[in-house]
């Protein structure tokens, strides 16, 4: 056999995952060329160097992060009726992309304020208590994860807004974003006496998806969406 | 066909998996998860995220899950999925800053993540241990994600071709191929940084 082929087969059979025909060919030219043999102990270095890597362990919290997150819905925190009240996901006939799945949440505030968010700004975290009962969030559901949510999930509020920290929008944000497992938005569109603005806010564990697609306006004014 | 569901039926289904078997699952594996995910993602806030994202839809989906292969290597299959989806999505979106001050650094790393240091090492050994993974990381790192997604299966994990071959869904010679190349590739990237 020659070299070009034999270089091909050579992580296989470091591997031992060539057929005894092949393995055998292997090592009969082996002994023969030691331009295969130093490819081959290239590779066995690397395979070695790989191996030796230390693991990476996450934090101690990440166990219960997983069995929280996946058996989020009867939560103590979410409480049934709440939900029972909140979510209506319609499919379109045609077309997954264009659902929205609109969610009343009436005790925003109440509900913030019993789950522990990440909150993004150091300090200074804002008082949940006196959260305004409603927000309006859109949350987009990636198409990774499937069909669990429709295309568009909306938690639908109406603030009394002068006072709505964006620490509290991240955090009503995140929460939507934990239900639907997607970074979730939030529009100002639609509510009167409001330019259009909307602005974005990322997944609720790391803060790089933020971006921002519009101009968030000095002071808000809100109402309850028409449903 | 229209259907509507609500979160309470949503939360019903949800209720009636199997949870303590699922629960037992990630007890035993989600650590190993998590080094997948930093294998491929090369940083923590990231793994986190795709550790979680992967867990989460393996849980949905547990019905699916036919145990004709290993739950960790189904997860595996999960967590490429999500990202090389993942990566498809970043190269599009643009990032920019709101008002607020974000924990950690640019790239969302926090400094709550810390590494557990090897308390039997000396050291000296550990730093030299930081340093060598950290270029072995940026090598990786290089890779095509589904070359650096069979080389990490096959000489992190220890997983056979024929696991692989099942858990990407791939044929055995692409397994081989990618592997050999994707071993290839690294070495190379190693060599222009000065590792032997």
């Amino acid at each position: 056999m020659h070299c070009r082929r034999i270089s091909g087969l050579l992580s296989a059979y470091l591997d031992a995952e060539l057929s005894d025909e092949e393995m055998g060919g292997v090592s009969a030219h082996l002994d023969r060329c030691a331009a295969c043999r130093q490819e081959l102990e290239e590779l066995r270095e690397t395979k070695r160097l790989l191996a030796s890597l230390v693991g990476k362990t996450p934090r101690i919290e990440l166990e219960r992060l997983l069995v929280t997150r996946a058996h989020q819905a009867p939560s103590p925190f979410f409480p049934a009726a709440l939900a029972g009240a909140l979510c209506r996901i319609a499919t379109a006939p045609v077309r997954p992309k264009t659902v929205v799945a609109t969610v009343m949440l009436s005790l925003a505030g109440m509900w913030l304020a019993s789950t522990r968010v990440e909150s993004p700004t150091d300090g200074g975290s804002p008082d949940l208590a006196e959260a305004p009962p409603h927000l309006l969030l859109r949350a987009p559901v990636s198409p990774v994860l499937g069909a669990g949510f429709a295309d568009g999930a909306t938690l639908v509020a109406a603030p009394p807004v002068d006072s709505l920290p964006p620490s509290l929008l991240y955090a009503s944000a995140s929460r939507l974003g934990d239900l639907t497992g997607a970074p979730a938005s939030v529009s100002l569109a639609n509510w009167p006496g409001m330019s259009r603005s909307r602005f974005r806010i990322g997944s609720r564990f790391n803060a790089t998806g933020v971006r921002s697609a519009g101009v968030m306006p000095a002071s808000w004014q809100g109402a309850l969406l028409p449903r | 066909m229209a259907e509507v569901r609500s979160l309470g039926l949503v939360a019903g289904n949800v209720l009636a998996r199997p949870r303590r078997e699922f629960d037992r699952l990630v007890q035993r594996y989600h650590k190993q998860a998590y080094n997948v995910a930093y294998r491929l993602t090369g940083n923590h806030a990231d793994a986190e995220d795709l550790t979680q994202e992967a867990f989460l839809r393996a849980f949905r989906f547990f019905d699916n899950y036919r145990r004709d292969l290993p739950f960790e290597n189904w997860l595996y299959r999960i967590m490429s999925n999500l990202f090389v989806d993942e990566v498809r999505r970043k190269s599009r979106v643009r990032v920019q800053s709101l008002d607020a001050p974000l924990g950690g650094d640019a790239h969302g790393e926090s400094r709550a993540y810390l590494e557990i240091p090897d308390t039997r090492e000396s050291p000296e050994r550990v730093v030299l241990h930081e340093e060598l993974d950290e270029q072995v990381q940026k090598a990786l790192a290089s890779l095509p994600p589904d070359f650096r997604m069979t080389v990490i299966l096959a000489d992190i994990e220890g997983l056979s071709y024929e696991e692989i071959s099942e858990t990407m869904r791939c044929s055995l010679g692409t397994v081989r191929s990618r592997l050999h190349r994707g071993r290839k590739l690294l070495r190379a990237r190693l060599a222009e940084t000065g590792i032997k």
